[in-house]
């Protein structure tokens, strides 16, 4: 995983939490909070319904208790034995000239049907028929909630000897009254059936009890049933829409809690990587240049921290690469270290033609009599900087200083088109650069040094020779040594080229033929030419 | 054997017959919850461990279809007395008097919302009376305003052939010229049973079961079935 997304989720996720807890207690404090309200509300409108009905049934009975007389009574049974209800009807007349007319009373007959009925402004017609109730038969029963035609009503009865008389309250203004005063839904179920309802659009299949949802709002709803109920069931409904609001709202706070989170890990996780994750990527860029050679890299990180002291380690490290490389390109070459570095270290060679350039001072002991060694050494290296370059430029390398001379190959260890052309263009620069730099020292008052040139083309062993400990690319063979040899017959100035070589050159260069050699090591003369220019 | 023995029985215990025979028998009721529940609401006393049972109320039997006979002119009585109607009962012929003296220490008050004819005689105290001249068949169920638990029944019917049964059930209707009628048992809280029946020179013996009332519509129904199994022998 990236540095940056370890940040941004070290940010993230405790922030996360954070904010999840804190969410999470608001909705329990939401939830308790409303577990406390709703319960609180649904026992005080039950404890406000049984009041309620305590005090109806009790303006019920008072106005029962004048219809329980013996001439009512009386009256009623001979209605229910003759069905002659005049003498029920003048009592009835009698007692409302007192009373307050109940909201509904009915008597019935012998065999339950209906003598007279009065339900507000309804009175039940001849043939009208209606059920009697299982409490108007039940002696233990005396005083129920039920409904008369789909309303709730309060009803209590008179038994005669025959026949029966029940009286109702209606029960709709208390409910409407409860519904008003307490804030809370009311239904009454009987069956199917409702008999009374406060919220427009509720029904049964919406549920009678936990979470019920009408018409978008959420409600807890609590089933009551009274002792003296006749109906189904009591509904409270109590609304707690409004602390899903507060929860949905504490689920927004939420939300953007988490989203200001993700937010702020996003920012500062860029800011830190900023800082951490680009110098770092910096040095790993500098890293691969350094292992692909290019030593001249440096790192630009500011800072003190521990990622500015690691840049400047690593410059520190750059630095003395570089030194180290500096020292190598010296000594080595670069050729031939880039071989080493191709190849390894280890041993072994190969067979190339190449062509070989062997250059010695002319009278260098002699010249270098009674001049100070440390002078001695600053010409050399005067000198040998110069040809070096010469034959550098024409893309040879020098392969060994040999005190006052030295051995250059064309051809190795990269291989050369042309080898032979360009080593014997070196070769008549290297003459020319020292012609030059003798008339700098003869206007100097300076001692003149001249030099002899050989040069061989021919097949020669190259590769890496050496102990364990040090390596060496050298060139092994005849043509080595015949180089060397021609080298030895080379007058000052003179560039001498052997006949493979001449073969290689071609009309570019002009040569001249001299008498054939004998050298050492070899029986017989051979054919040795003078380049010219 | 047993019938020699029982008409010897009825020849010892009543003065020899003018004419016709006697129709007799036994009336079987049974108490179901509807009677029991009425018979509770007219026991009477100060508390509910004090309330005693009110006075028997037998079974009346009588013939419908018989003759009509004036009768001459008489009177009972019906007192009110120890917070009743004594006797509850009564079985009189069209044109009887019934007087209704109070023997209470307080007032009492008789009166009947009868289909046939209201009466209302008022409230009264000890020592005073009223009185009721009954013109008409029928039946006169009598309450007394002040106190909710008294029950009177006063059955007038225009021919003498009736009877109040003992309280073990046991009728005799005397006298009854042969023919067909209709026998009639009516109690208190029961619903009223009637038979066809023949009556011959030897008479006709008839046991009769009431009709129970009961609260649920299915003890009902088993009433019904228990007064189709009224048998005449």
């Amino acid at each position: 995983m990236r540095f940056r997304a370890k940040i941004f989720l070290a940010i993230l996720l405790p922030a996360t939490l954070l904010v999840g807890a804190a969410v999470g207690a608001a909705l329990t404090r939401i939830r308790s909070r409303l577990e406390t309200t709703a319960m609180e509300g649904l026992a005080r409108t039950r404890a406000e319904m049984e009041a309620v009905l305590s005090e109806q049934f009790k303006q019920l009975e008072a106005w029962r208790k004048p219809f329980a007389t013996p001439r009512f009574e009386a009256a009623i049974t001979e209605a229910a034995e003759s069905g002659a209800t005049t003498a029920l009807k003048e009592q009835i007349r009698d007692e409302l000239l007192v009373l307050t007319e109940p909201d509904f009373y009915e008597a019935r007959g012998k065999k339950d049907e209906v003598l007279l009925r009065h339900l507000g402004d309804h009175v039940c017609k001849p043939g009208c028929s209606h059920p009697i109730q299982p409490w108007m038969k039940d002696e233990k029963k005396r005083e129920v909630l039920t409904e008369f035609d789909g309303q709730p009503f309060l009803a209590t009865k008179v038994e005669p000897d025959k026949g029966l008389f029940i009286l109702g309250r209606r029960l709709t203004p208390f409910l409407d009254r409860i519904h008003k005063n307490l804030g809370i839904e009311i239904a009454l179920l009987n069956g199917e059936a409702i008999v009374y309802s406060s919220i427009p659009g509720w029904n049964r299949t919406l549920g009678t009890s936990g979470a019920v949802h009408v018409g978008g709002n959420r409600y807890l709803a609590d089933a009551w049933t009274s002792m003296k109920s006749e109906l189904q069931m009591v509904l409270f409904l109590y609304d707690v829409s409004e602390f899903d609001t507060e929860r949905s709202r504490a689920l927004g706070f939420g939300a953007a809690g988490i989203a200001v989170a993700v937010l702020i890990a996003a920012l500062v996780s860029s800011f830190i990587s900023r800082g951490v994750s680009h110098p770092v990527e910096r040095l790993v860029d500098a890293t691969h240049k350094i292992a692909s050679g290019d030593y001249a890299v440096k790192v630009e990180v500011a800072g003190r921290d521990e990622i500015g002291r690691l840049a400047e380690a690593f410059n520190e490290m750059t630095i003395g690469l570089r030194k180290r490389q500096e020292i190598m390109e010296k000594t080595l070459s670069r050729d031939v270290a880039e071989e080493f570095l191709k190849g390894g270290t280890e041993r072994g060679g190969e067979r190339r033609v190449i062509t070989i350039v062997f250059m010695d001072i002319r009278g260098y002991t002699s010249g270098t009599e009674g001049m100070d060694p440390a002078d001695v050494v600053v010409m050399l290296n005067e000198l040998m900087d110069l040809l070096a370059s010469a034959i550098e430029r024409h893309g040879g390398l020098v392969n060994k200083f040999l005190g006052d001379g030295l051995m250059a190959m064309f051809g190795a260890p990269k291989p050369l088109e042309n080898h032979a052309l360009h080593a014997v263009q070196a070769g008549i620069e290297m003459q020319k650069q020292m012609e030059r730099w003798n008339h700098r020292r003869t206007a100097r008052g300076l001692a003149s040094f001249y030099s002899g040139i050989g040069i061989n083309t021919g097949e020669v062993v190259c590769g890496k020779v050496g102990g364990r400990s040090r390596l060496e690319y050298t060139l092994i063979g005849e043509e080595v040594n015949l180089a060397s040899r021609i080298c030895g017959k080379a007058a000052p100035r003179q560039v001498l080229i052997t006949k493979q070589t001449r073969e290689k050159l071609g009309d570019r260069i002009q040569v001249k033929e001299l008498e054939p050699v004998v050298v050492k090591g070899l029986s017989y003369p051979i054919k040795i030419f003078e380049a010219i220019s | 054997m047993l019938r020699f023995f029982l008409a010897l029985a009825l020849v010892c215990a009543r003065p020899p017959a003018q004419e016709g025979a006697s129709v007799s028998g036994k009336v079987t009721a049974t108490e179901g919850a509807a009677q029991k529940k009425l018979r509770e609401k007219i026991k009477y006393g100060p508390n509910l461990v004090g309330r005693r049972d009110p006075d028997p109320s037998p079974v009346v039997v009588w013939l419908e279809g018989a003759p009509a006979s004036k009768a001459a002119e008489a009177k009972v009585e019906m007192r009110q007395e120890g917070l009743e109607f004594r006797p509850r009962i009564l079985a009189i012929q069209v044109g009887t008097t019934v007087r209704f003296p109070n023997g209470d220490d307080l007032y009492h008050n008789v009166f009947s919302y009868s289909k046939i004819k209201r009466i209302e005689l008022g409230r009264y105290p000890k020592g005073d009376s009223k009185e009721e001249k009954f013109e008409a068949k029928g039946r006169w169920d009598l309450r007394c305003e002040i106190h909710e638990h008294m029950r009177g029944y006063i059955h007038v019917f225009d021919h003498p052939y009736f009877a109040i049964a003992k309280e073990d059930g046991a009728y005799v209707v005397p006298r009854v010229p042969p023919g067909k009628y209709t026998l009639v048992a009516w109690k208190e809280f029961f619903d009223p049973v009637r038979q066809e029946i023949e009556v011959r020179a030897e008479g006709a013996k008839i046991d009769l079961t009431l009709v129970r009332i009961d609260g649920s519509p299915a003890e009902r129904a088993a009433g019904a079935q228990g007064a189709a199994c009224c048998s005449a022998r």
